[in-house]
């Protein structure tokens, strides 16, 4: 008994490790001239506070739908908020015409797509998803 | 009204040729469906003026809202964008109306200039008090936000918003005119109050959790306005103004609404962590009338989310500051003319306190909207002097109701 008691406990600790370790990367497109991004620069993006990158183009930004997890996980390490909370206030910015809340895309894929198509663009996806179609401006 | 819509729509329809084939269509909207009882039917709860608020029949007009919006954006410059909301206004009759319905122009990331018909971030959350979804409360606490009749701004502003890092600053300065719907409740007639000038300005920052902001705004009504009333007791203090008594024109003027002018002041704080959530918003009117009389509202918003869920409680307040009794004084020869002043001034002393707790759930999945929540919130509503805020106040009613509130808020 005490055996699989240690196992599961294991087999949980493991779990949390593995689910800790999936990086989240904001990715933009290789011709973005920003060479990276910090924390702050994309919490501001993603919270409405901002609309551009720190050199001055305008910003498109990517978001993955709400049931995929990553969604939660991305903003909760990059504006310390819950996807909801940002849900809210993108409502209030909305309509009150202060800004157009990130475009909602199904999947790694197509953020990774929409982000290689256009200069313009920003998205988050998991690390594993990279490839050289995009470039990886932050790691969370 | 008509006319000058037609004028915004004309320049909306000229500027969309020049920019065919490349315009980017947005829409989205928001809703309330919202239900409000109170346990008495000698007062009601409401926005002054309106002909019917909330009492013990309940009231599904009160809150509920349903609204529409579509943004056009010709390129990175320019865009335009129309918003309509069926609600419940002063008239009390819950029908569309055009809320928003301006052109925006962004020369520089950080400014947007825009035109046509807006509304005006007097309070904290003037500009998106029918955004239920985003919002707390079932409805913004009523002690501050019907300290003005006047929402609706035909006009422009310019918004300055910059980020540096992990503060971000704002600055909002708005300019135009207004209009307020009314309706009589006895004859039934609606009419039209002019509002010749409104401007304001605001400015906020924020610092990770916490947002500040301070506003300032001066609302100038039209110089023929008049309360049938009280146009008697003016009239007869201006007669004897006119035999020289100095102090009955100064309790005339108190009394009239001609060239009424509403200077609005309003400090606001909201801290909101992901776990708790804590608003604060003080707020002054000053008039130096008797209608519409000076006064100040705050209140104190403090929530916990736990998972979806998340209760909350508000302490409220309205206080009057100000005259209440005539200026004559009791060794003026006149003195005996107090007495028709006083019985006009002792007007509305509107202090009113409101205790309320309601809890605030965040639907997970809803099939076709993009988000849902459920609010339940009961309010006790205590006139501390007076009659308070009520509105429609019958004789015997004993100056306090408990209110409890449902709503359904939604965005799509």
């Amino acid at each position: 008994m005490r055996k699989i008691i240690a196992s599961l406990t294991f087999a949980a600790l493991a779990l949390g490790t593995l689910s800790a370790n999936a990086d989240i990367v904001v990715i933009v497109n290789p011709k973005n001239p920003a060479a990276s991004l910090t924390a702050d620069q994309v919490s501001a993006l993603y919270l409405g506070n901002a609309s551009t990158f720190p050199e001055g183009g305008a910003a498109l930004l990517a978001d993955q739908p709400e049931s995929a997890g990553i969604r939660n996980d991305f903003y909760q390490k990059a504006t310390g908020r819950s996807a909801s909370q940002v849900k809210a206030t993108w409502a209030r910015i909305t309509f009150t015409g202060k800004g157009t809340p990130p475009k909602e895309l199904k999947s790694d894929a197509d953020v990774k797509a929409f982000v290689a198509s256009d200069p313009k663009a920003i998205g988050y996806i998991d690390s594993s998803a990279v490839d050289g179609s995009v470039k990886v401006a932050l790691k969370l | 009204m008509r006319s000058r819509l037609s004028a915004i729509a004309l320049a909306v329809a000229a500027a969309l040729p020049s920019a065919a084939g490349a315009i980017d269509f947005s829409y989205s909207g928001f809703g309330t469906l919202g239900y409000a009882q109170t346990d008495t039917d000698l007062a009601q709860v409401g926005y002054s003026g309106m002909p019917e608020g909330v009492d013990e029949d309940g009231s599904f007009e009160f809150d509920s809202k349903l609204g529409l919006q579509v943004t056009a954006r010709f390129n990175d410059m320019f865009f335009a964008t129309v918003q309509g909301v069926a609600y419940e206004n002063l008239t009390s009759e819950w029908e569309p109306h055009l809320d928003w319905a301006y052109i925006g122009f962004k020369p520089v990331s950080s400014l947007t200039v825009r035109g046509g018909y807006l509304r005006a971030p007097m309070f904290m959350y003037s500009d998106s008090v029918f955004i239920g979804y985003a919002n707390t409360w079932v409805r913004p606490p009523l002690e501050v936000y019907r300290l003005t009749p006047v929402y609706q701004l035909l006009g422009g502003d310019v918004v300055w918003r910059q980020n540096f890092g992990k503060v971000t600053a704002s600055l909002q300065a708005y300019y135009g005119e207004s209009e307020i719907d009314t309706k009589d409740p006895t004859t039934g007639s609606t009419s039209t109050i002019d509002v010749p000038e409104w401007y304001g300005l605001v400015g906020s920052v924020e610092v990770g959790s916490l947002s500040l902001r301070a506003g300032y705004s001066r609302i100038a009504m039209p110089d023929d306005l008049t309360d049938a009333r009280l146009q008697p007791a003016i009239d007869m203090l201006n007669s004897y103004a006119g035999m020289g008594c100095g102090e009955c024109a100064i309790d005339a003027s108190r009394l009239a609404l001609a060239g009424l002018e509403l200077d609005m002041l309003s400090l606001g704080a909201q801290y909101d962590d992901g776990g708790n959530v804590a608003i604060a918003e003080y707020a002054r009117r000053e008039t130096g009338r008797i209608v519409t009389n000076d006064m100040y509202s705050a209140y104190f918003t403090y929530g916990h989310r736990f998972g979806g869920f998340m209760p909350y409680a508000t302490y409220a307040i309205a206080r009057h500051d100000g005259y209440e009794s005539s200026a004559i004084p009791a060794s003026s020869p006149f003195a005996g003319f107090a007495a028709v002043a006083d019985g006009a001034l002792a007007a509305t002393p509107n202090d009113q306190d409101t205790y309320s707790v309601g809890l605030r759930y965040e639907l997970s999945s809803v099939p076709a909207l993009k988000g849902a929540v459920v609010k339940l919130q009961y309010d006790h509503i205590k006139a501390k002097e007076g009659n308070g805020l009520f509105i429609n106040v019958q004789p015997g009613f004993e100056g306090k109701t408990d209110m409890i509130s449902a709503s359904f808020d939604f965005i799509f």
